[in-house]
């Protein structure tokens, strides 16, 4: 592994019409990691991986890729799959076309090279839509969509793929084959950054969280970074987290939820002191820490 | 067949058509990228710009193509510079500049200048007064535009499909986009002439909505939408002759027809097929944000 960061955020101040929203004072991604960022809405996620793509302006510091500055006049070769409500479905355009694409800055005529199809043909057939090359993009389901467009990051074998928001929208299994497949990819040496709101598939699936509002709120592991302390800061509200065998799950807060746990624990209390203790049957149990 | 044949004998309708297909061919063509790309309006904005650049033109004694050219190219340049600020969409940015630019135009002839046939003839097309030299003219532009979008093909496609992707992958957006701002004002200059800066908008939409009703694919789109224009023109003239009417008018109404039958065509397949395709997940997702 090289020493030097495949991606390094140094002090950068990223926004975009003259203001900075997200302030990232250090931030370094390895070559080979798979680091998932999370945050509520509106928290710089997006932003993030748009400052390291040259798309959101750098107003102070610098983010480097494979240690050269990036400026909107000056990317790195990367491969992005943007969030997918931002794709114009109705554009006629085929998955063979729209994996072809990223390899567009290099051809030249209406044609492609016999290499360019041999490896955008493999590398459908190992996504298992090889066989959806000539369907119009809109005529696939939620995941095969996001497979086309992991095909077209994957196209050029960069590096460095950056994913925004890839599993949002799709059911529970094809959330889990997408990140298998992203996992899959990672042990092939491919470094992945992937900005998400599903925080429980963060927890199974990926080595290595940052949790970001506005800046950098924690960063590590799953199990040392999905507590309810940080969770709370970063989503602005209270987080059940519970840990069972090894393993971090963040429950949602039904209304009532807590203020149950409350009473229950208020009663608990005060049935000590009073000297009694009775089983509640209709209470739910406070979560595992 | 003589009904075909008789009008060809006469050198200014055999230029009229030849001129019409060219340029039926040519909107047809950029009508693909314009539709897809949302700035249906550019048409009709940047025809009149370049109508207010062929009177200041006219004004200084100046060879028409050559200003009209560079006024409409700055124009396009000019959407391009306010729609990426993205403070406003492309339709506004084509109603501030374009209109602007025409209104010059409006200032110069109100100051007395008189040219109101040519007036005339600008606004709704003059196919039978085409020259030869019009005709090369034509074709020069639609040679240099094929040419260039046939090179760069993938990087209008992916510019066209999502332009700040295309960036992020290497793609030199400005480049391209500037390019596009100069084929498409080169277009408009020299189709003009036949059609006229009232009705360039039609001829710069309607052909690529007829490709679109008829099938999913860029490439095809592309050839049909050509097709389409060119069908057009050659229907057109030979209406424009027997009717005795605008040639603009008769070229844009025919394409209106084939909107009409391939509206048609896309009623029956969808019938045919049983419904209509169920919507994506996706698109489920985005109406409901929308809403």
């Amino acid at each position: 592994m090289s020493t030097t960061p495949l991606v390094e955020f140094r002090r950068a101040g990223i926004g975009y019409d003259g203001q900075s929203v997200l302030h990232v004072d250090s931030l370094r991604v390895n070559a080979g990691e798979f680091v998932g960022v999370v945050g509520p809405s509106g928290s710089g996620k997006t932003t993030l991986l748009r400052g390291l793509l040259g798309i959101a302006h750098v107003y102070q510091g610098e983010v480097l890729v494979d240690g050269r500055c990036v400026t909107p006049r000056s990317r790195v070769a990367v491969g992005y799959v943007p969030q997918i409500n931002t794709i114009d479905w109705m554009f006629p355009i085929t998955v063979e076309e729209a994996v072809l694409l990223g390899n567009a800055s290099n051809m030249w005529g209406p044609w492609m090279s016999r290499k360019v199809t041999e490896r955008e043909v493999a590398l459908l057939e190992r996504l298992g839509i090889a066989h959806l090359r000539h369907k119009h993009i809109r005529n696939l389901s939620g995941g095969q969509q996001q497979r086309v467009f992991i095909a077209r990051a994957l196209l050029r074998n960069p590096r460095l793929v950056v994913l925004d928001e890839p599993t949002s929208g799709v059911d529970i299994k094809t959330r889990d084959d997408i990140l298998h497949l992203l996992a899959e990819l990672n042990n092939d040496g491919t470094t992945i950054l992937m900005a998400t709101h599903e925080l429980n598939a963060v927890a199974a699936h990926l080595p290595r969280v940052v949790c970001i509002r506005g800046k950098v709120i924690a960063d590590g592991t799953p199990i040392d970074v999905f507590t309810e302390g940080v969770l709370s800061e970063t989503f602005g509200g209270q987080v059940v987290v519970v840990r069972d065998h090894g393993r971090v799950i963040v429950a949602e807060t039904p209304h009532g939820f807590r203020e149950t746990l409350d009473r229950h624990s208020h009663e608990h209390e005060h049935q000590h002191v009073d000297g009694h203790e009775h089983e509640h049957e209709d209470t739910e149990p406070e979560p595992r820490r | 067949m003589s009904f075909l044949t008789a009008p060809l004998q006469y050198e200014f309708f055999r230029n009229a058509l030849l001129a019409a297909v060219l340029i039926g061919s040519l909107t047809g063509f950029m009508a693909t990228f314009v539709v897809l790309r949302k700035m249906s309006y550019v048409g009709h904005g940047l025809s009149h710009a370049i109508l207010g650049g062929g009177v200041l033109g006219y004004v200084l004694g100046l060879n028409f193509y050559l200003i009209a050219g560079i006024w409409g190219f700055l124009a396009a340049l000019a959407i391009d510079a306010v729609a990426r600020t993205r403070r406003v969409g492309a339709d506004a940015a084509i109603g501030v500049v374009t209109t602007a630019a025409f209104a010059f135009g409006v200032l110069l002839i109100s100051r007395g200048h008189s040219f109101a046939r040519n007036f005339e003839a600008a606004l709704f097309g003059n196919v039978l007064g085409v020259t030869t030299g019009d005709i090369l003219m034509i074709a020069v532009v639609s040679v240099v535009v094929v040419t260039v979008t046939f090179l760069a093909y993938w990087q209008f496609l992916f510019v066209t499909f999502d332009a700040e992707v295309a960036s992020v992958y290497g793609v030199k957006t400005g480049v391209f986009n500037t390019l596009f701002s100069l084929m498409l004002a080169g277009s408009i200059l020299v189709s003009a002439q036949v059609v006229g800066v009232t009705l360039i908008a039609a001829a710069l939409v309607t052909p690529a909505v007829v490709a679109r009703f008829m099938t999913s694919s860029f490439r095809v789109m592309l050839a049909i939408s050509t097709l389409a224009g060119a069908l057009s023109g050659l229907l057109g003239v030979f209406a424009s002759y027997y009717v005795d009417a605008a040639s603009g008018a008769t070229i844009v109404l025919v394409g209106s027809s084939l909107f009409v039958l391939a509206l048609g065509y896309r009623y029956a397949r969808e019938r045919r097929s049983g419904q209509r395709a169920a919507p994506s997940p996706t698109e489920l997702d985005a109406a409901f944000k929308t809403e």
